[in-house]
């Protein structure tokens, strides 16, 4: 398997973890930047004339997303959640979308990376705990792990162990779903790219019909980095969509 | 017999980077078998509600792009124990 390249700019070792400035984080840095600069400057674009082509993408953007996830998912909490929401979203998708940037052996998707993806959903997974504790009190935990709805054998035998499990299962394949995506569509495209080369140098040694054929990786590579983009976007939507799908069943008043 | 002595002597036929191997290419083809029917389903019943019912369109297209992504995860967990296969000695 072809590992990423990092690059470490700045080698800090901490209390035994090693927290050095690498080019992943660099990358991390570049899709916070850039999403404070699209939505903030939208908005300031917007002030003097209250119009134009920059401002109406991200609203539409915005729209998008408040429309689709927050009101879809969460109800009434929807507007109050939305600005969290829309962050996650946002910071996903510039995440994502840096790593079709090519510059060779430096631009990765920061998302790309099982830390950055593993950070993301405990995050969120602490989050939404947070917020059913404040909704409910810690009296939410007795609420999910005893569910009412469930015969009185099981609720107090096994529910809790399955109930346990699907807590902690949740940010889990959050965690994994947008690593997997992101780096196994680069690898497809690496392997390509790869074999392409081989196969070119092998094939032009043997006449017409192979150079004819020869090409053929490297279109399908290029159709796989379009679809990459579509990938990005997807993932992006995916994520904040569970996020406030988990948000609004945290929230939600009563089994 | 033992079960040590049979493992030493099937140690000494198969490395066990081998069957890491082996099993890496196992995991991702069975795995995306259910995917693969999951996103058949996914995408028939969509095309099927879509036709019946035009102007339910942007409702399913939501719902298509949802379900798609989520059946995709299924297959790319197998991806993962594969990356974790193949990184095996």
């Amino acid at each position: 398997m072809a590992e990423p390249h990092v690059l470490v700019h700045v080698p800090i070792q901490l209390f035994g973890l090693n927290l050095s400035i690498t080019n992943f984080v660099v990358m991390l840095l570049l899709a916070a930047i850039l999403t404070f600069l699209f939505l903030t400057g939208a908005a300031w674009v917007l002030r003097p004339t209250g119009e134009g082509r920059f401002p109406n993408l991200a609203e539409s953007m915005l729209e998008f997303v408040r429309e689709n996830v927050s009101e879809a998912f969460m109800g009434q909490h929807g507007a109050k959640w939305f600005p969290f929401v829309a962050s996650v979203f946002f910071f996903i998708l510039f995440g994502n979308l840096l790593g079709l940037v090519p510059v060779p052996g430096y631009f990765h998707a920061a998302t790309s990376n099982l830390n950055v993806t593993s950070t993301m959903a405990v995050m969120v997974f602490l989050v939404v705990q947070g917020a059913a504790i404040k909704a409910h009190g810690l009296k939410y935990y007795l609420g999910l792990l005893f569910p009412r709805t469930a015969p009185a054998w099981l609720r107090f035998s096994l529910m809790p162990f399955i109930e346990l499990i699907g807590i902690f299962s949740k940010p889990f394949s959050l965690a994994v779903r947008l690593f997997a995506n992101m780096s196994a569509g680069h690898q497809i495209i690496l392997v390509l790219l790869a074999g392409d080369l081989i196969g070119v140098t092998y094939l032009l040694q043997h006449g017409l019909l192979a150079k004819i054929g020869a090409p053929l990786p490297l279109l399908f590579a290029i159709v796989m980095d379009a679809f990459e983009i579509f990938v990005a976007f997807i993932q992006a939507f995916i994520f904040a969509l569970l996020t406030a799908l988990y948000l609004g069943e945290a929230l939600e008043e009563s089994h | 017999m033992d079960t040590n002595t049979v493992t030493q002597a099937a140690a000494q036929l198969i490395s066990t980077a081998a069957l890491a191997k082996l099993g890496a290419g196992l995991a991702v083809g069975l795995g995306t078998l259910g995917s693969g029917v999951g996103i058949g389903i996914v995408f028939g019943k969509s095309i099927e509600s879509a036709a019946r019912q035009p102007e339910a369109l942007p409702l399913v297209q939501r719902l298509m792009f949802t379900g798609f992504a989520l059946v995709e995860a299924q297959a790319l967990y197998a991806l993962l124990i594969t990356f974790l296969l193949l990184a095996a000695k």
